[in-house]
């Protein structure tokens, strides 16, 4: 088993397999996040394809300073929000696929806490609930709370990813989920 | 502990992040504000359920469509940011020889010019020049 830095000398040295195996274990990390960013599937599909050609392309500028995921993440929401500039430049408001009732509760919608969290599965219909609240977080916060509570990464991590210092990552946290708590009690 | 306080912590404790001492303030503020608790709860709730989201996959072809792309040669690798780097240190090497010329121009004193001997004669040409006419002036020119 290659690690991520071998796997990227090998990669520049023309074994274009390595960059394959790269993409085979980062591809659904980086179209979670994209999903749970947009909510669609097809733009999913085109940031996470535009996140593996870029990183190609830019392999020369990856200086190892931090970690490859932190780079590729980074790359993500870079991704991310270019994707969401260009919905806004169409002016076509595209529709999320997300679609659910609205006047659910609280209680109705959220996850029993104490629940364990692997047998717990959420039904489609609250997970289409969560997700629709999740767009109408602002962007940064919809995305530390995807890094975060979604994909389970360190603060430390977030700080590097999105370029932001430690405490700021605390509060936005703070703040974003506090947001969505008020989004989905209403 | 103050609600307004315990409040603004409750993030960090779901996350496991507040210093022992501060954890164990707010588990005491907790267990004695029903209000507290309640947001504690409503808080820990939205982070359970993201967690529990279902995991989104990419499609089986991912993986074939971007090699395939790659292998068109629609992105090459490294080839424009090499172009770029190149750029950069040509950029930066004139920068810093204009830099050099620019400082060593300033530091050297500049050749004595002669523009003071020269506003001089052109000033007594004109003063002799007011009083003559034009033709005195071609014929004294030829003398």
């Amino acid at each position: 088993m290659f690690s991520d830095i071998q796997l990227i000398k090998l990669t520049k040295d023309g074994h274009l397999n390595a960059f394959e195996s790269i993409i085979t274990k980062y591809k659904d990390k980086v179209f979670n996040i994209a999903f749970s960013f947009t909510s669609n599937y097809s733009e999913s599909d085109d940031i996470a394809q535009n996140v593996f050609l870029k990183v190609y392309s830019n392999l020369d500028s990856f200086e190892e300073k931090s970690a490859f995921s932190t780079w590729l993440y980074r790359i993500t929401v870079n991704e991310c929000y270019n994707g969401l500039k260009k919905r806004k430049k169409n002016t076509i408001s595209l529709e999320t696929e997300v679609a659910g009732k609205e006047d659910i509760s609280l209680k109705d919608v959220l996850a029993d806490p104490k629940a364990d969290l692997e047998k717990n599965s959420l039904s489609v219909e609250t997970q289409n609930i969560i997700r629709k609240a999740l767009q109408e977080l602002p962007e940064k916060y919809r995305m530390i709370v995807t890094l975060r509570d979604i994909e389970d990464i360190s603060y430390e991590e977030i700080a590097q990813i999105m370029k932001i210092s430690d405490a700021k990552v605390k509060v936005w946290l703070f703040r974003a989920r506090n947001k969505l708590k008020e989004i989905i009690k209403v | 502990m103050k609600c307004k306080k315990c409040v603004s912590k409750l993030s960090l404790y779901i996350d496991d992040k507040l210093p022992e001492s501060e954890k164990i303030l707010l588990e005491k503020h907790l267990k004695s504000c029903k209000e507290c608790f309640k947001e504690y709860f409503l808080l820990k709730n939205v982070r359970t359920s993201l967690i529990s989201l279902n995991k989104q996959k990419a499609g089986d072809k991912f993986e074939s469509i971007i090699m395939q792309k790659i292998e068109n040669n629609l992105y090459a690798p490294s080839h424009y940011s090499t172009l770029f780097q190149t750029f950069k240190v040509s950029l930066f090497a004139a920068a810093f020889l204009f830099g050099v010329i620019a400082t060593f121009n300033f530091f050297t004193p500049s050749p004595k010019n002669n523009y003071d001997k020269y506003d001089k004669i052109a000033a007594i040409d004109n003063y002799v020049l007011k009083g003559t006419s034009a033709s005195d002036k071609i014929t004294s020119s030829l003398i």
